[in-house]
């Protein structure tokens, strides 16, 4: 299975919760149409590897050599290339570099966290700040074992991260709730995740009733910054966008009996065994 | 006269009007500009356009389908449309993932307002880049394949594939009915 789309269209945030929602194992790549000066944490790249096992990121690289990790070891002068090599051969297949040379007691467990830190948790949520790029998720990508610590981050942590670490957020203005509309909590028990102040400000407003201008005139706040926090609870699953009516003079006005003018009723089942017999005909017909 | 309203809604350019022409015995009205039959009653102190249209299938039966304004403001038009109708099919263009957003909102929209039976038409479906079935279904929200509503790959220009989607639709609330026939025997028995 392969998807593609652009950034634009179909925004990191949503990849991110579609890939761990649906519990997806690949690998993602994101190429930046312009790789722009807001890029300053990441060195300057084509395209960024991202890494799911069912649903967790896995890994991050930049490149498909398989060397990633065995460099970042290196330059932190804990082992030498040629040793990691040596190590590696012995691990068995399909084990992550980072847990068989833990096994080995060439790292420890702190190390790797380190690793996975410098890897993953530091540079995807930079990759939120890139403004446009293509992507693709290609299911049938084999995992980088080569690449792999053997730890695992939340893809929704990771956008949380990335989405409050956004500060140009003009490619999303148009994926934004709208300002009229109410936001429904899809959590049954607690929120999962570390919740800033002024995100567990708004998440106390979110009854089901208030919008989101008025959740931001509740808490004096601008109605764009109570659109990012909820755009922000909606990529990561808590909550849903239902859109308002829009009210116009017309409905003001319009009288009660004219919305009855239409009755409601229930289809017979002859009516139904009628219009399918009808329908099978017309495509017989076809 | 037995009438069942079906609504015809979904992103702009999804094939709502398309659809809608396609298996309407009339030619489909737009009733910004003219207004007939029940849309009549609809239309009164609105400016708002829809389609609309109707198959008679014997005497005093039909169907009328009401195709959604096609721009994604909700205005009471929809929700007209939405408690007056029997069913409702979402088209989505299976090639335009930015269309998954709004058809995520429409089905939120719809589903607070209404428990009526649904279908999901993906038109575009033979793009080259059309997005597999379960992960558009994934994608506007529906994560376990045990809770989803009949999704069928749709060509609004077909009448054979309308017919299609048509059929499938009506089976779901047939079904339907019969589940609410059911849950109501049940409780009368508690």
């Amino acid at each position: 299975m392969k998807i593609t789309g652009y950034l634009s269209e179909f925004s990191l945030g949503e990849i991110f919760r579609f890939l761990a929602q649906g519990q997806k194992t690949g690998c993602l790549t994101i190429k930046p149409v312009e790789a722009g000066e807001e890029m300053t944490v990441l060195p300057l790249a084509s395209a960024y590897y991202t890494f799911f096992h069912h649903g967790n990121i896995v890994a991050s690289t930049t490149s498909l050599d398989h060397q990633e990790l065995q460099r970042l070891i290196a330059k932190r002068g804990w082992l030498r290339i040629p040793t990691i090599q040596k190590l590696a051969q012995l691990c068995p297949p399909r084990a992550t570099l980072g847990l068989c040379l833990k096994t080995q007691g060439a790292l420890d467990g702190e190390q790797l966290k380190l690793l996975f830190k410098q890897q993953v948790l530091t540079p995807i949520p930079h990759l939120f700040s890139i403004k446009d790029g293509w992507f693709e998720f290609d299911a049938n990508h084999p995992l980088p074992y080569e690449e792999m610590t053997g730890l695992t981050a939340s893809p929704m942590e990771i956008a949380l991260a990335g989405l409050r670490l956004l500060r140009d957020w003009t490619p999303l203005l148009d994926k934004l709730p709208l300002p009229s509309s109410t936001v429904i909590s899809l959590l049954q028990g607690e929120v999962p995740y570390h919740l800033h102040q002024s995100e567990w400000q708004v998440w106390e407003h979110i009854d089901g009733t208030l919008s989101i201008e008025q959740i931001a005139a509740k808490l004096n706040q601008s109605v764009l910054d109570i659109q990012k926090i909820c755009f922000r609870f909606m990529v990561v699953g808590m909550v849903e966008e239902v859109a308002a009516i829009t009210t116009v003079d017309a409905v003001a006005t319009r009288p009660e009996h004219e919305m009855d003018a239409l009755p409601i009723t229930e289809i017979s089942h002859s009516f139904l065994q009628g219009l399918l017999t009808f329908l099978k005909g017309k495509k017989d017909a076809a | 006269m037995e009438i069942m309203r079906i609504v015809v809604t979904g992103p702009v350019g999804a094939g709502k009007s398309s659809f809608i022409r396609t298996i309407s015995e009339i030619e489909v009205v737009d009733t910004d500009r003219k207004a007939t039959d029940e849309t009549a009653a609809l239309k009164a102190k609105t400016t708002v356009a829809m389609d609309f249209g109707r198959l008679h299938f014997g005497k005093n039966v039909a169907l009328h389908l009401y195709g959604t304004p096609g721009q994604e403001r909700f205005d009471f038009m929809w929700d007209i449309l939405i408690r007056k109708a029997h069913a409702f099919i979402l088209l989505v263009s299976s090639h335009r993932p930015q269309d998954f957003r709004a058809a995520r909102r429409i089905l939120a929209f719809m589903r607070h307002r209404a428990k009526i039976p649904m279908l999901i038409g993906l038109s575009h479906a033979d793009n080259p880049a059309a997005w597999p079935m379960e992960e558009i279904l994934l994608a506007l929200g529906y994560l376990s394949p045990h809770h989803r509503p009949p999704t069928v790959p749709v060509n609004a220009l077909e009448t054979a594939s309308v017919v299609n989607a048509l059929a499938a639709l009506i089976e779901a609330y047939a079904r339907d009915q019969v589940a609410e026939l059911n849950r109501l025997n049940k409780d009368a028995f508690i």
